[in-house]
């Protein structure tokens, strides 16, 4: 439908003893879109029911042992439910504590062998400097220092015992010196990297070495096997966590709800919208269930409120929601252009692409992504119906991957996007460019012809004849004044002149300023249209490219080179189909939402978010 | 004959290829806007998308032009 689904704006009075039931009805009807109570000196906000605080913290407790062990499952199952706080509180307590344990188990683990391999490494340096371990210990009278460095070089003067081999291009050396000379030694060691060896070496090199080794993969082990206490724990805890986080958060989201509410000493009151359909049902349930003791009435809107939009299309059209999606929600007064859409996108990218194997091969496509993406239903559904009308405008010019005839047989056609042109004030030019201007101005023209309902509906009859109308009305007054002063009509040209005048003082008034100076966008729009010729006309050209200048050639000369032309021939046409799809459906995309919707649609409505069970919407 | 085709293919050729730099200097400033709002924001990319492709309108102008240089004065 082109216009949204009508709403009721409702109120929900009842005492504060019986807001739990009927908040726990209201979402489990789902269909309240609740407008946030602003404080008032009368009225109040209304404070959250009991355990409120406490179901949030344990909801945070949950949450928090989830994102430590990584769960991220989506699988719940109600019988996992734990309807007790405190015993829940319990279990997750020691759940975390369980897991905080491992985790800390692992990171010591991963500590001491990142340790130990640094140590490994010093004793394999060690080992490639040939000297014995023993003699790496305290001595009363001499002193040590172990490392790598870029260079030394010790004077004869200093006495001293090195023992240096080049390792990885750098010095690995140990000098024994007179305990004391250290400050005079280091000044000659340039680059200088310090080995600290950790203990002092008992056995030999290849002793230490094989007992680090031991200790790594006991330790390698260790850790193995907490990580797979986790994996295992996560497995068993995974549909339990996930049920009452789900659980939780719905119970907190209905104790928080009267923090939405207007209260007084006693009572709470809701408000907000519900379908206009939908209303009776909400006020019967609501009076079953709480036998009379809860006041359901309709309300007035007051002038300028927010009213929630939800929108209402046929199967066929609701795909072409998904563009609005993209750009913004009509308000709720205003027309829901998707109809529009639905009418006039798959014409657009049809006209654009015309081709019936590429429309052929873009169907397939979509087809198949639609199986395997069903989260992109919506868009695909749309890009469905788009290259269907790819197809039939390949039909009308008659182009099948470029070709326009095969042999001597040349395919039947209405139009010929290559060839076909119009005479216009005695110039040829290509037909399609003059048909895009054409469509372009019956779209601009149906646009305005929307933005004066619009207005209409929201600012009264004299404002849409000022801001809307005028538009049109200086369209006619151009045409008059072209038409007589080319004597096609017998008409003086100040007729039009003054019509167009005339227009320039309505659209004044209807918008100001602003009004006059956009008249040139007029033109810009609608010669923007010839893009719906001109995409095309470029990808004819790419396609011809393809044909006659690769694939023909090389087919004439017959044997292996048909498989050449076959291979240049699909790659040639398969860039082609990308640049197809994306070309046309921006272009498409774009006509829309800047050359159309700048004529009448305002946006920014507030999407319709019913209060309750939040379920996955079908696209 | 031939120095007059060559003026028209290179009037051509300047409307298309002028327009394009154009466009495409247009889109660069507009384009990396986008990126950098996208990356706060993801849910902009059909806006930024939208906005991106705005200044394509000069270089559909300048093809149009090449198209009637070389249909109109081509021939002729």
């Amino acid at each position: 439908m082109i216009t949204p689904e009508p709403m009721a704006k409702i109120v929900v009075m009842s005492t504060k003893q019986l807001m739990p039931k009927v908040v726990d009805r209201l979402y489990a009807l789902n269909v309240l879109h609740i407008t946030e109570h602003v404080k008032t000196s009368e009225l109040d906000i209304g404070t959250p029911m009991e355990e409120a605080e406490k179901t949030a913290s344990l909801l945070v407790k949950i949450r928090a042992v989830k994102s430590l062990m990584s769960i991220n499952g989506t699988k719940t199952d109600p019988a996992k439910v734990m309807k007790s706080h405190q015993k829940l509180s319990h279990l997750i307590d020691d759940l975390n504590m369980h897991v905080t344990e491992r985790l800390e188990h692992i990171k010591k683990c991963n500590e001491r062998i990142s340790s130990l391999t640094s140590e490994r490494q010093n004793l394999e340096a060690l080992k490639f400097l040939g000297l014995p371990a023993h003699i790496f210990s305290e001595y009363s009278s001499l002193d040590f220092i172990l490392g790598r460095a870029k260079s030394i070089s010790i004077p004869e003067t200093i006495p001293h015992e090195i023992s240096c081999k080049e390792h990885n291009g750098r010095l690995l050396f140990a000098v024994f010196f007179k305990k004391g000379d250290l400050g005079s030694i280091t000044p000659c060691i340039r680059g200088f990297e310090e080995i600290k060896l950790a203990s002092r070496l008992k056995g030999s090199i290849e002793q230490e070495i094989e007992k680090i080794d031991r200790q790594i993969s006991k330790l390698r082990k260790d850790s193995a096997l907490a990580s797979k206490d986790i994996n295992d724990t996560k497995k068993s805890w995974d549909v339990f966590l996930k049920t009452n986080e789900d659980f939780l958060s719905e119970r907190l989201e209905k104790m928080e709800a009267p923090l939405k509410f207007a209260s007084t000493k006693n009572a709470l009151i809701a408000s907000g919208f519900v379908p206009e359909s939908g209303f009776s049902h909400v006020e019967s349930e609501l009076n079953r269930h709480l036998r009379g003791k809860v006041l359901v009435q309709k309300s007035q809107t007051k002038k300028g409120e927010n009213i929630p939009v939800q929108l209402r299309n046929s199967k066929f059209v609701k795909p072409f929601e998904f563009f609005l999606g993209l750009y913004s929600l009509p308000s709720y007064r205003e027309l829901d252009p998707t109809f529009m859409l639905f009418l006039t996108f798959p014409i657009f990218f049809g006209m654009m692409l015309g081709d019936v194997v590429y429309g052929i091969v873009l169907l397939a496509l979509f087809l198949y992504l639609k199986k395997r993406l069903p989260a992109a239903k919506q868009l695909l559904n749309a890009m469905i119906q788009a290259s269907v009308f790819t197809i039939i405008f390949g039909f009308i010019f008659g182009e099948y991957l470029g070709f326009e005839e095969i042999g001597h047989f040349e395919f039947p056609r209405l139009l010929s996007r290559v060839h076909g042109s119009i005479s216009i004030a005695g110039n040829e030019v290509p037909a399609v460019l003059a048909i895009g201007v054409m469509m372009g101005f019956i779209h601009v023209n149906l646009g305005f012809i929307l933005g004066f309902i619009n207005e209409w509906k929201s600012h009264g009859i004299g404002k849409a004849i000022n801001a809307k109308l005028s538009w049109i009305v200086f369209e006619v007054g151009l045409a008059l004044l072209a038409l007589s002063l080319t004597s096609s009509i017998n008409m003086h040209y100040a007729v039009g002149a003054v019509v167009m005048l005339a227009s320039v003082v309505m659209l004044y008034m209807g918008e100001g300023i602003q009004g006059p100076i956009e008249l040139p966008t007029l033109f810009s729009s609608m010669l923007s249209y010839s893009r719906l010729g001109a995409v095309g006309l470029a990808s004819v050209y790419l396609a011809l490219v393809v044909n006659d200048n690769f694939v023909m050639p090389l087919i004439e000369k017959g044997g292996i080179y048909i498989i050449f032309a076959i291979l240049i021939g699909t790659v040639g046409h398969a860039i082609n189909i990308a640049l197809g799809i994306i070309g046309p459906f921006l272009h498409a995309v774009r006509l829309h939402y800047v050359e159309f919707f700048s004529k009448f649609f305002h946006g920014s409505g507030l999407p319709y978010t019913p209060f309750g069970e939040k379920k996955i919407q079908e696209g | 004959m031939a120095v007059d085709a060559g003026l028209i293919a290179m009037g051509s050729g300047l409307a298309i290829g002028l327009s394009a730099i154009a466009a495409a200097y247009a889109e660069k400033g507009i384009g990396v806007a986008a990126m950098g709002a996208m990356a706060e924001k993801e849910e902009l990319f059909g806006k930024g998308l939208i906005l991106t492709v705005i200044p394509e309108t000069i270089v559909i102008f300048g093809f149009v032009i090449a198209i009637l240089i070389l249909v109109m004065l081509g021939g002729a």
